[in-house]
């Protein structure tokens, strides 16, 4: 195979016996050790290694300096900044700026442009001055062209963009004078000083090698150009013939100009290798719908191998790095060694989440009362994750629950301190400057407990290495502000790009490596991922506060350069290949179509296809979507033994009993009641900031329960008069408090903390009691006889079943029984609109009926219930609705209606009227819960399946 | 060239208009091979752009082979360029490639993209951050807005008191006392251009508290005026009544009658009586008041005299009231808000980085109102001189604006720029598309000195029979709607869909009209079989539906061949659903459909095993999780549904293991990352075993992965994050699947099918019951005039608004002639369409377009109609059928077997391993630290040629964070201990030559490195550093580089050791080989 690396050793190797005189410069680590690796397969006996490093190593070594970090320089920036700027924002938002303008003031010097000239405002000096001599007419014509399209007639933008601009030059001499003053450097600062002193450089008494480059900056062109003249140093170009010798292909943009250059023009070879033309490499793309599938493509390739090549001859390209996993995970068996140049991304691993979560916790503390109370959302997801409930599992379940019941929307800090003493630390509000000591305690911690966790234990590790990194550098700043939230989003910035290194022999096994580690590599099989536009090449924006044709003007790179980088990457890998394949995806993200690489269009296009094709193939992959089925269970042994649990045995025995709503879910859906009742299929409540229906409902009730129980006792009779409702009316706010407390299992004397929702929703309830009061006022005096919690009802239904009659127990809650005149009222509260009318009792029962009265069906059975607690009570029985919708209707009416259709119907006095016809019919659908005939089956009627929480196993709604 | 620059192309279906874009495109790219960089094409989709980039390189790809003097296009090319084919060979070449190789100035893009990166290149000037996101889900974003003003209730007790009244009075009103739903639905205004243009207005008008309670005041005042006046009234009617001996039931009507309305006056809620119809006829026209035979025909001619007749005809006036107030009185509560809305979004959209995607138009608005275009392209980068706009009837108003100064500025230097659209296509208008710019404005507002305006009138999609229908229906269905809306809003008002059907007639062209096959149309009208069980005429239709495809296939036609059209994206739900069936019932035939509407990921019983088992590690208390997670594993492996399934304890016996596995898994699960999770249940579950459901589980994984890559990667975050997004994920096939479409008329829009079915094919015309939005100018004598948004509802008719009602009907009914249009053009040659069958009464209302269809079809016989419609239209079977089938095609089918593809897991741990990271974190170890000191010195050793490069390490090491200010100095401290002695200082400067970084290596690439040789003309030095205790194996190790050394450099050598922590050294000698050698 095709080796640049090898054949450049081997010519080294000759040219230069003596190799311990030798530097050799490579783009970058990786293609060093290949390049020592290639050596040694020549060598017949120990040698010295030629002296290997990359080119920035050369740099700062002249310059006797290394770079400090991004973020140091940003925060210097902006202190020079600070002092310039008449109206500096603060940090936080200047942050993504400040990144902005030192890579710009990078390139600067990096491309040894005149900063002076390049930021000056020529909006008013329409002709360009002499001093700018010293470039080109092209030049100029592009720094006219930017001028001229000013305009200055109030322009608002224009200003605000000039203004900016001619800060900037005073802001590159500052920032640069602080940091020669502080002894810091950017990368470009001191590449720019290397090149200014030049001529100091003694001569090497090593023999200078280059190998493998493709595109420098201006500053790398200077020094190499020079160590070639001065130091005759050599240079290896690893390039074909196929891009250079065609104008068009941007890959050859740079060696182009490379050969037109009196210095290194020389050190091209005189015919250029013409590898690509000639290999005439098997060509396959492949488009595929999503990116995961890939992988399975990718696994499939690679099961083709065959035992007898080496899987080192192979290479998977991975644009984007977050496809490395499901590649591996979709790896053949015959695959048994793989070398992997990405990390392990920290980012990825649930500890880290675990860590961004304590962090946001921090986003919403908030005080009260000086206490520090945090936001529920953070604190669940916290308390979930393993790392809390490592020691204390009953603990931090149990404070879960409690989050729960008590629907605590802000968990107190105290709360959750008690669980022991990593509880302790970590729920803490914090400040700025504390960060950091507290996140590495954190860490600390997790490593303590992570004992066996190896791969867990070394990202701790590293987190821990760059923490501290961050936060010596940000000890330094004290005197610029940050908040938490700016903390957060660098934490993030910073430990989303943090990488584990994989173990292993990088020379061995199956290549997986991203676009720009695969510079100077020979492969004879290439696989290259997300061969799309955006991806390969990755997508444009130079992201630069200088304009477009001033960049060029001065020598910066645009687009252009970085087109031709990336062309350059990927015509390398032909070089070699003999079997290439590149998958791009058709759906794309957010919205934007897949559009497949340029490349794969390039070389359709172009290459010479005489006697071979490029193969096409759309990856299918199949649907088969399962159909659902119909769900029906059939009754057996087990379900028995369920439905025993509501039959009556020994006298005393407590049973369950069916209460009106399992009866009605029974009549809705007999699954539904089977899931319920049988399987146990109840859902989990959450903690939640809005009062949904059936809390508020809930309050409904306890507010009007409290109201009149408190009234009553303190008045000693149950009898409300007319009198009475200016005091009850009083009472009203008290008593709804007083349910809240109670609905969110708060002491009673706590104080009720109401977020938005439930202050709003408290005050909307005191309008609907008030309304329930203005009811009662007018039918007043009536004497309350009992109130829901006080007393359950229940009573026995004997059925027929298979094994004989059975007493099936049937009870519930009433809202309030009271007596009006010679009346006994069953009330039932509802928060909905329920419909009180129904045409005969046969209908309550019949599940065919889309609009069955459940309503009615339910407080006609309070009737059943009361009837046969108080057999002698010979007062009608009559059951009422009070549906708080509605109440504020001129014409409200609690009472049943029997009605059908549009007739006239009569208001329903006494339940005991109906009794017969209503136990016959509950009778009859209690037996056919304990028919075996009756299997538990799905509602045909899908409109009952709108509100059920099973519509997903159902497929239904 | 005297040509005037602006073209507008009015393109209807099928003419060409790709074709046309394409050959405009060319004229203006092929000028040089450059000239490319300064056109942008403009498109309405992704999808759009990517054909339209396609079908330029497409052509360009094949003139640089050949060129085709007989086409159209190529023709066109050499004369407008009066060059010959060769040359125009050449031209194509070079600008082709010029394409592909600076294919990132290729611009053909969206509106959106195009926006966003001028936006983008002016953040700063328009105060935006560096760097923001763009944030597509407006939706989620004003649930957050909501969710701030409800939090900020507590401390804004003026907020308070509005919400609790708003909610007071949704519950006096027995509406629910939610308020965040109605807020949440206005709210939505804030992202729409209907909205947005008053902005400022509103704004200012809200920005004075009093003005909204003035408005408030004004209202309640108003309705109770009114409530009050008609219980005046009420007295009044019933005293003229009785004064008359009357009772109410003796007026014609009797318990009926009209005259009970007098009854209703001043009830609440609602004071005013609402008057059907036929009881306003009764204003004014007392002979009808009593019946003929009456006995009280006198008193009631009194009575009406008297002052009923007064009262009733005044009742109309006072509904017009009331209407105003409660039309103004509906949305006031929210809009009182918009004022906090807006903060608050702003607010939001600084804490979180983001610009809404709706933000782009106008941020671009501002940009180049306040910037010359050459300055804007200055700082893009881009110098744009042609503008191609396409599908500009969907351009919105802002958007027009943006564009206009750009536009504006190509023209003036006579560049060509160019629109293209069809009036008749423009379907959404609920998004801000505004087709009058296409149909007048444009023209009106650049003036036509420079525009040219072109029709494009033939057709060269559809078969005969499909155009002549067309433009037989089209002609015909345009008159019916605009005469109904004439007869309510008169000739002038309903002239706009006039002008826009102008030019509906097209030709048919050569080519088509030479295939035998002419085309063929089918509308089934549904009688509905009253018989029938269940589900009235859509169960009649499903069923026959299966019997369409397969008839279809019978015929040749391939599925890929098929289009279903549907107007809501659940009626496409039901066609897969019906389609599955299908598949079942008749296993001879294929129904595969395939959707990127109707097909979502979570219906698939593996995703929903899959995420009920995520739900179960999350919370092992989810027993719901629990048990659905193996009931629709079931579903997949086709098992029993059996009580087993469900109950918790006792699974069925070959699950068991299963259970097992993953109970003890679980601990692991929890610390593992996202996706290797999801892979391990995958397994457990036997998923990909099943062999099932491939599409769907990859699309799963895909969300995973998508999740993961944005967010925090928790899975309390993703399940989250799931519920919020499953609606929108549905399963991805390649286009070229052999399958059939489904998909809506708004996403068919450019596309055609051989055959198109629409089984649902009709709708309410002006659909007011969904609560839109309407912004109209309000003024009140004594508040300063604003804009106030109005539910569309029936009672905006009779009303202070009634303008903006009706303008808004008009556009309804051109919406559904538009989406109609749409829909029967997209058929090439084929269109079966069911609709519902209705018997047409009097009263029947018109507002469905069935039955305008039906009507149509029916009975719209027309002199000079291509297509005498109603000869084709079968009264008994209510079937319109028009055209003959063709012989038998063979449509190719394009094979599309499943691709072969590795399914099976491999856990990455099997192939690598983390480096480890052992050192200890705990900083009280004295002894790891020391170590720690001693491995760092080593490596800055090691790499150092001199004592200033182990200084500069220091250094280095600080900034990577890899040591501590404090840790620096005692690394300093250390250095200076070792330098301290002389032989160490030696090592590092001085004669010889250092080879410091350079090892040894051996044949077949292994390596020694000795941290130190230093050569001198007489000897060589080895040196090794080592940290921690002494062991003896390290002067083995030292003597064996000491033979390679004297072997490579015939010299004798030295060796030392040096500790680094205490700084001993200890010399190695060499025994053995070295005597042999030397001695
Ligand atoms: S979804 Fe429908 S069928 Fe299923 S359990 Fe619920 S109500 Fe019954």
């Amino acid at each position: 195979m095709h080796s640049f690396l090898r054949n450049t050793a081997q010519d080294i190797l000759q040219s230069y016996p003596s190799l311990k005189e030798v530097t050799v410069v490579l783009p970058n680590r990786r293609a060093g050790l290949f390049f020592t690796q290639h050596l040694g397969k020549i060598i017949d006996k120990p040698q010295w290694l030629p002296e290997v490093k990359t080119i920035e190593d050369l740099f700062y070594g002249y310059a006797g300096n290394r770079p400090a970090d991004n973020l140091t320089l940003i925060f210097e920036l902006y202190k020079v900044y600070k002092k310039i700027h008449p109206a500096p924002e603060d940090f936080d938002r200047f942050y993504y700026w400040g990144e902005m303008i030192l890579k710009d003031f990078n390139d600067l010097d990096q491309f040894l442009a005149d900063a002076e000239k390049l930021y000056r405002d020529l909006s008013e000096i329409k002709v360009i001055e002499t001093d700018l001599s010293y470039l080109t007419e092209n030049q100029i014509q592009l720094i006219r062209e930017f001028w001229k399209s000013f305009n200055l007639q109030d322009k608002g933008h224009q200003d605000k963009f000039l203004k900016f601009w001619q800060m900037l030059h005073g802001l590159y001499l500052a920032f640069k004078e602080e940091l020669d003053q502080k002894k810091l450097a950017y990368g470009g600062m001191l590449y720019r000083q290397v090149i200014e002193s030049l001529e100091s450089i003694p001569k090497p008494e090593r023999q200078f090698v280059f190998v493998g480059f493709n595109a420098f900056t201006k500053t790398e062109e200077v020094l190499l150009k020079h160590f070639i003249k001065k130091f005759d140093a050599k240079i290896y170009w690893d390039l074909d013939a196929y891009y250079i010798q065609d104008q068009h292909q941007e890959a050859g943009l740079f060696f182009r100009e490379y050969m037109k250059d009196p210095v290194f023009g020389p050190t091209f070879p005189d015919t250029l290798p013409s590898e690509i033309a000639s290999r005439k490499a098997k060509i396959k793309t492949y488009a595929i719908p999503l990116k995961v599938n890939q992988s399975n493509l990718v696994g499939k390739i690679l099961e083709e191998i065959s035992g007898e090549e080496s899987l080192e001859e192979t290479v998977v390209i991975l644009p984007d790095e977050q496809l490395l996993f499901p590649t591996l995970h979709a790896m053949p068996p015959n695959i048994d060694k793989i070398n992997v140049t990405m990390g392990y991304p920290v980012k990825n691993a649930p500890v880290y989440a675990f860590l961004e979560g304590v962090l946001d916790l921090q986003k919403y503390t908030k005080i009260e009362d000086e206490k520090i109370l945090f936001y529920h959302k953070p604190v669940r997801d916290l308390l979930a994750s393993p790392y809390l409930q490592h020691e204390n599992t009953k603990e931090v379940q149990e404070l879960l629950k409690s989050i729960q019941e008590t629907n605590l929307v802000y968990v107190p800090q105290d709360l959750l301190a008690k669980v022991n003493s990593f509880f302790k630390m970590l729920f803490v509000k914090l400040t700025p400057p504390k960060i950091f000591s507290y996140l590495g305690e954190v860490i600390k911690r997790l490593h303590k407990q992570a004992t066996e966790e190896a791969l867990q234990k070394s990202y701790l590790m590293q987190t821990y290495k760059q923490l501290n990194r961050l936060g010596e550098i940000l000890s330094d700043q004290q005197d610029v502000e940050v908040s938490i939230d700016f903390f957060i989003r660098i934490f993030r910035q910073v430990f989303r790009e943090v990488k584990l290194p994989f173990e292993g022999e990088p020379l061995a096994g199956l290549q997986v490596m991203g676009v720009l580690e695969s510079r100077n590599l020979d492969f004879r099989r290439v696989i290259i991922c997300n061969m799309n536009e955006e991806s390969f090449p990755p997508g444009g924006g130079m992201n630069s506060m200088i304009p477009f044709n001033l960049r060029r003007a001065f020598g910066l790179p645009v687009q252009e350069q970085n087109d031709a980088i990336y062309a350059y990457t990927f015509y390398r890998l032909l070089h070699s290949a003999e079997e290439v394949h590149m998958i791009h995806t058709t759906a794309g993200d957010q919205g934007k179509a897949g559009e497949k690489s340029r490349y794969i269009q390039q070389m359709a296009e172009e290459m010479d296809w005489t006697n071979r094709s490029m193969d096409e193939e759309v990856v299918f992959v199949p649907v088969d979507l399962s159909k659902s089925q119909v769900i029906s269970i059939p009754k057996n042994e087990k379900i028995y033994q369920a439905l025993e649990r509501y039959v009556l045995k020994g006298a005393g025995e407590r049973v369950t009993a069916f209460s009106p709503s399992a009866l009605n879910v029974w009549l809705d859906c007999r699954l539904k009641f089977y899931l319920r009742y049988i399987a146990g299929m109840d859902e989990k409540s959450v903690v939640n900031e809005e009062v949904d229906p059936a809390v508020f409902g809930n309050l409904a009730h306890l507010s009007l329960e409290i109201l009149y129980q408190n009234y009553i006792e303190r008045k000693k009779s149950a009898v409300i008069e007319k009198s009475d409702f200016e005091r009850l009316r009083e009472l009203v706010f008290p008593s709804i408090e007083k349910a809240i407390r109670k609905q969110y299992f708060l002491e009673d004397n706590a104080e009720v903390k109401l977020n938005g929702q439930l202050a709003i929703a408290r005050d909307v309830l005191q309008k609907y009691v008030l309304g329930v009061l203005a009811i009662d006022e007018s039918t007043a005096p009536f004497e309350i006889i009992s109130l829901e919690a006080e007393k359950k009802y229940r009573t026995a239904v004997v059925i027929q079943t298979p094994s004989g009659i059975r007493s099936v127990a049937v009870g519930g809650i009433i809202d309030r029984v009271d007596r009006v005149g010679e009346t006994v009222r069953l009330i039932d509260y509802k928060s909905g609109t329920d419909k009180k009318s129904f045409p005969d009792i046969p209908s309550l029962f019949d599940r065919q009926l889309k609009n069955r009265n459940k309503a009615a069906m339910q407080t006609l059975l309070y009737g059943l219930l009361y009837n046969s607690k108080f057999p002698t009570e010979s007062k009608p029985l009559k059951p009422a609705i009070f549906n708080l919708r509605e109440i504020f209707k001129p014409d409200f009416n609690p009472y049943l209606q029997v009605k059908a259709g549009r007739g006239q119907g009569y208001e329903l006095n006494d339940y005991r009227e109906y009794k017969e016809e209503f136990d016959t019919e509950l009778k009859k659908l209690l037996e056919e819960v304990y028919d075996p005939q009756v299997p538990f089956d799905q509602t045909p009627h899908e409109e009952k399946c709108r509100y059920c929480p099973y519509q997903e196993i159902c497929e239904r709604g | 060239m005297s040509e005037k620059p602006f073209i507008i192309y009015k393109s209807s279906a099928g003419s060409g208009k790709t074709y046309t874009l394409t050959k405009e495109y060319l004229k203006l790219a092929l000028a040089h091979p450059y000239a490319f960089k300064s056109i942008l094409a403009v498109t309405f989709t992704n999808k759009a752009t990517q054909e339209m980039k396609e079908r330029i390189l497409e052509v360009l790809s094949r003139m640089k082979i050949e060129i085709r003097p007989e086409e159209d296009l190529d023709r066109t090319l050499l004369t407008h360029f009066q060059i010959n084919a060769p040359e125009l060979q050449e031209r194509a070449k070079r600008t082709l490639l010029a394409i592909l190789h600076d294919y990132g100035s290729f611009s053909v893009s969206t509106i959106d993209s195009f926006f966003q990166k001028v936006v983008r290149s002016f953040a700063r000037e328009i105060d935006l951050q560096a760097k923001f996101d763009v944030e597509l889900d407006q939706d989620a974003v004003l649930s957050r807005v909501v969710d701030r003003i409800i939090t900020k209730v507590m401390e804004d007790p003026l907020l308070h008191k509005w919400l609790v009244d708003y909610a007071h009075e949704q519950v006096q009103e027995g509406k629910s006392w939610d308020i965040r739903t109605g807020i949440q639905g206005l709210g939505k205004q804030l992202f729409q251009e209907g909205f947005k243009q008053y902005q400022q207005d509103i704004k200012l008008f809200l920005s004075n508290p009093q003005n909204v309670a003035d408005l408030r005041k004004f209202i309640h005042a108003q309705r109770g005026k009114l409530a009050e006046y008609c219980c005046e009234l009420k007295e009044e009617a019933t005293r003229i009544r009785t004064e008359n001996g009357l009772e109410w039931t003796d007026f014609n009507g009797g318990g009926r009658s009209f005259a009970r309305r007098f009854e209703d006056l001043g009830a609440k809620p609602c004071p005013v009586p609402v008057l059907t119809d036929a009881q306003s006829k009764m204003i004014d026209n007392p002979d009808a008041w009593a019946t003929k035979t009456s006995k009280q025909k006198n008193a009631i001619e009194t009575a009406f005299h008297a002052g009923l007749g007064r009262i009733l005809s005044e009742i109309n006036t006072l509904t017009r009231s009331w209407n105003t107030l409660e039309a103004v009185r509906k949305n006031f509560y929210v809009y009182g808000i918009f004022k906090n809305l807006l903060e608050e979004l702003v607010e939001l959209k600084n804490d979180e980085n983001i610009l809404l995607i709706s933000d782009a138009n106008d941020f671009l608005k501002e940009i180049t109102k306040e910037n010359e275009a050459p300055f804007i392209y200055e700082k893009v980068g881009n110098q744009y001189q042609h503008f191609l706009i396409d599908e500009f009837q969907d351009t919105s108003g802002f958007q027009w604006e943006s564009f206009k100064p750009l536009l504006e500025n190509s023209l003036a230097e006579n560049k060509t720029n160019l629109l293209v659209g069809d009036v008749k296509q423009s379907i959404y208008r609920w998004r801000g598309g505004e087709l009058r710019l296409l149909l007048e404005e444009v023209e009106r507002q650049i003036g036509s000195v420079k525009i040219r305006v072109e029709n494009l009138e033939t057709n060269f999609r559809s078969l005969p029979n499909i155009i002549n229908f067309n433009n037989t229906v089209f002609s015909q269905l345009a008159g019916m709607l605009k005469s109904t809306l004439e007869e309510k809003y008169g000739v002038e008002a309903a002239g706009i869909l006039g002008r826009a059907y102008e030019d509906v007639v097209q030709k048919v062209s050569d080519r088509k009209s030479e295939v035998p096959f002419k085309g063929k149309v089918r509308m089934e009208f549904i009688q509905e079989d009253k018989e029938a069980e269940e589900g009235g005429s859509e169960a009649q239709m499903l069923q026959k539906l299966p019997q369409v495809v397969m008839e279809l296939q019978d015929r040749g036609y391939a599925l890929k061949d098929i289009a279903f059209l549907v107007r809501r994206k659940s009626e496409g739900e039901r066609i897969v659903h019906n389609m599955m069936q299908a598949a079942q019932d008749f296993p001879e035939y294929r129904f595969d459909v395939l959707s990127d509407e109707a097909m979502y990921l979570g219906q698939s019983a593996s995703v929903k095993a899959l995420v009920a088992g995520m739900r179960y590690i999350f919370d092992p208390e989810d027993m719901v999780a629990y048990t659905s997670m193996w009931y629709f594993r079931g579903v997949i492996f086709e098992n029993e549904v059996s009580h087993e399934l469900f109950s918790v304890e006792d699974l069925p016996s070959e699950l068991e293991p299963k259970a097992a596995q993953l109970g003890q898994r679980m601990p692991e699960f929890l610390q593992m990352p996202l996706s290797e999770m999801l892979e391990e249940l995958i397994q457990i579950l036997d998923l990909a075993q099943s062999g099932k459901e491939k599409a769907y589980i990859s699309g799963f994984k895909e969300a995973v992965f998508d999740f993961v890559g944005k967010n925090r990667a928790d899975l309390a975050g993703f399940l989250e994050w799931w519920e919020e997004n499953q609606q929108k994920r549905t399963v991805k096939i390649p286009e070229n699947h052999d399958a059939m479409r489904i998909l809506t008329i708004h996403k068919s829009k450019g596309l055609q099918y051989k055959v198109v079915l629409m089984p649902y094919l009709d709708w309410t015309i002006f659909d007011t019951s969904k609560d839109n939005i309407l912004w109209s100018p309000f003024e009140l004598e004594g508040l300063p005039s604003t804009i106030i948004p109005l539910s569309l509802k029936k009672e905006l008719a009779n009303s202070a608004f009634e303008q903006v009602y009706a303008n808004e009907e008009i556009m309804a009914y051109l919406d559904t002639l538009n989406m109609v249009y749409v829909a029967l053009t997209r058929a090439e040659e084929v269109f079966w369409s069911f609709t519902a069958y209705k018997e047409v009464k009097k009263t029947t209302s018109l507002n469905s377009l069935g039955i305008n269809l039906q009507l149509l079809l029916e009975n719209g016989s027309m002199k000079d109609a291509a297509v005498d419609l109603p000869v084709y239209f079968d009264g008994e079977s209510k079937v319109f059928e028009f055209g003959e089938w063709g012989d038998k095609i063979s449509s190719p089918t394009i094979k599309t077997a499943p691709s072969d593809l590795r399914w099976d897991y491999t856990p990455w741990q099997t192939l690598l391993k983390v480096r480890q990271l052992d050192q200890n974190l705990e900083g009280s170890d004295l002894l790891d630290q020391k170590r720690k000191y001693g491995l760092l010195i080593h490596r800055l050793l090691e790499n150092s040629k001199t004592r200033e490069e182990a200084l500069q390490w220091i250094d280095a090491y600080w900034f990577e964070g890899e040591i501590t200010q404090d840790e620096k100095g005692i690394l300093q401290n250390q250095l200076n201990t070792l330098f301290g002695q002389e032989l160490f200082k030696g090592w590092f400067q001085g004669e010889g030559v250092l080879l410091a970084e350079q090892g040894i290596i051996l044949p077949g690439g292994e390596l020694r490195r000795p941290d130190r040789v230093i050569l001198k003309d007489q000897e060589a030095i080895v040196v090794d550093f080592k940290t921690g205790e002494k062991k003896k194996y390290y002067q083995d190790q030292v003597q064996a580089y000491m033979e390679l050394v004297s072997e490579i450099t015939k010299l004798p050598t030295k060796g030392y050791l040096c500790y680094l922590e205490s700084g001993e050294i200890i010399e190695v000698t060499l025994v053995g080989k070295q005597g042999q050698l030397f001695g």
